[in-house]
């Protein structure tokens, strides 16, 4: 516990002072937040509705979380691994797992703190939430579900990739190109059909979409995301990919042969 | 008569790359509070043992024991300090430490008490509240020295630990290592620089993943007969002159260099105007003349027949 505890505030505050960071994963999504409000969506009267900008402020809250897992998290791992630090770590008695259990903490408390904070600018930019109990649990189970999941994609990411900036672009590119095909940025009924599908079951825009069915209105979804098909795949595929990540992660990232 | 209690202890240890053998029978024991260095030349195979020893990589073959165990075993003894700054940039001095005590097992206040008084022992204190991006390459390493200070370990293995500092800079770490580790803690130092590696008690030279001699610094130099160097810069290459070269000393301490020739005798300051006089009769201009008392380096050279810098 001491173990992860450590890791856990190195990550937070490594997060934290990189501004970098800050700016790509929470400033550049309130910025697109604004220009969703104000610009892209104007035209429409849907706007104008607190639950539709409830639903624009949701999908910037992911997209935070996104880049956050996806290159944020790989950049700091090729970081440590180019300073020599799992080289030190391997040295020491240190257990891979609790090294990466204390960096996905890191970085949940970080997304819980960018999405408060995306959130709160919506709220002033005029989006309103359905806060019930059970809709505000079940969206913070998502949430947490493609945090992680987000985080095991950038694990995976970071444990192949060597170079800094290589793992960096790589997880901006999957997440950008992902979330363009997946409707998470825009509309879901905006899609072709077979992107519809792909959207149901790619685990982001699904949480993305069972959130936003939760707390804004299920017209700015564009279908039902709560069947139980889709539900249980989102749940199982987020899963796996963390826990093939932790395992990749403990068997590669720290080798040094 | 007591007898010395081990620390590390090498037999027959070989590592393989593939085809390639980069540690070939290796056989060393370490005993406890010596202070030992290898050095050698990049790619000689020096910071392959010290990974092995660290449990970073895999022996190949052979039996390395650290107090008795394996190093997977003893890890809670090993203080590794590898060659990279691995220090966070984006954490002050205190709270890299304090993330290094967790690791360590430390917590709450014992973890503040035990962060505060290593930082005092590096010569930190005063800069412990700084981002460490902000702090001098020796600063740095006096930083990650302090991560291998904690107590229970017993073992430190400094893999190229002056990498990127003045020579001031460098005798300060030494000087700090030894002040700042208990006279129970056995130093294993990597290292190419001769001047490094003169801190040792004793040295072991590797070429080629074979270790060539061992000995302390004034037996290493002894034991090959060097005692002064003369260092003559002549442009170019002859038997004439390496004749000349070889009628002032016995002739078996005359090597080539890149620009001419180094030789080693006893009373070389002597020999010097003749040395020149000589070369000039024979049409050899010298474009630079070094005297120098005779180094690792040197030793190493004479050994190997190669630059340590190669």
């Amino acid at each position: 516990m001491r173990q992860i505890n450590a890791v856990f505030i190195k990550t937070i505050k490594e997060l934290y002072r990189n501004k970098t960071t800050v700016f790509w994963t929470v400033v550049w999504p309130i910025i697109f937040l604004f220009l969703g409000i104000f610009l892209f969506y104007r035209a429409d009267p849907l706007s104008k509705d607190p639950h539709f900008r409830a639903g624009i402020t949701i999908s910037m809250i992911v997209f935070s979380l996104m880049l956050s897992g996806f290159s944020t998290l790989p950049g700091v791992i090729a970081q440590d691994r180019i300073n020599g630090l799992f080289l030190k770590l391997r040295s020491m008695p240190v257990k891979q797992w609790r090294d990466i259990l204390g960096r996905i903490f890191g970085l949940l408390f970080y997304v819980v703190i960018s999405a408060i904070l995306i959130g709160i600018i919506g709220v002033i930019l005029g989006a309103r939430f359905n806060f019930t109990v059970s809709n505000s649990l079940t969206s913070i189970a998502f949430l947490i579900l493609a945090t992680i999941s987000a985080a095991g994609c950038g694990i995976i990411i970071g444990t192949f990739i060597k170079n800094i900036n290589g793992a960096i672009i790589t997880g901006v590119g999957i997440a950008v190109v992902s979330m363009s095909l997946t409707g998470v940025t825009f509309p879901y009924t905006f899609l072709p059909k077979v992107l519809q599908v792909f959207s149901r079951y790619y685990p982001f825009s699904s949480s993305n979409a069972v959130i936003s069915y939760m707390l804004s209105v299920p017209e700015f979804v564009g279908y039902n995301p709560m069947s139980t098909l889709q539900i249980l795949f989102t749940v199982t595929i987020s899963i796996l990919i963390f826990i093939i990540s932790l395992i990749l992660y403990s068997k590669f990232c720290w080798r040094s042969d | 008569m007591v007898k010395e209690l081990q620390a590390i202890s090498i037999k027959n240890l070989t590592k393989r790359y593939g085809s390639k053998e980069v540690l070939k029978n290796i056989n060393l024991t370490i005993n406890e509070g010596e202070f030992y260095c290898m050095m050698g030349p990049n790619g000689s195979g020096k910071t392959t043992l010290a990974a092995i020893l660290a449990s970073i990589r895999e022996k190949s073959s052979g039996e390395v024991k650290i107090y008795g165990n394996t190093p997977e075993k003893s890890r809670n003894l090993i203080g590794y300090m590898p060659q990279e700054n691995f220090a966070s940039a984006y954490l002050t001095g205190r709270e890299n430490l304090a993330y290094f005590a967790g690791l360590m097992g430390y917590r709450g206040d014992e973890a503040k008490i035990i962060v505060s008084e290593l930082l005092k022992k590096v010569g930190l204190k005063e800069e412990a509240d700084k981002l460490a991006s902000k702090y001098s390459g020796g600063m740095k390493k006096r930083l990650e020295l302090a991560t291998i200070l904690f107590n229970g370990i017993k073992v430190l293995i400094l893999d190229e630990p002056t990498t990127g500092l003045d020579p001031s800079a460098r005798r300060d770490f030494f000087s700090l290592v030894k002040n700042t580790s208990k006279n129970n803690t056995t130093i294993f130092l990597i290292t190419h620089i001769g001047t490094d590696a003169e801190s040792a008690d004793r040295i072991g030279l590797i070429d080629n993943g074979t270790i060539v001699t061992e000995g302390t610094p004034d037996e290493l130099k002894r034991k090959n007969n060097l005692k002064n160097a003369l260092t003559i810069d002549t442009g170019c290459k002859d038997k004439k002159i390496k004749d000349i070269l070889g009628s002032f000393t016995d002739g078996g301490n005359i090597f080539e260099t890149d620009l001419g020739y180094k030789m080693y005798s006893d009373d070389i300051a002597k020999d010097i105007p003749a040395i020149i006089r000589n070369l000039d009769k024979e049409g050899f201009a010298v474009t630079r003349l070094e005297s120098t008392t005779s180094t690792l380096d040197d030793v190493f050279y004479k050994l190997t027949g190669h630059s340590i810098k190669d």
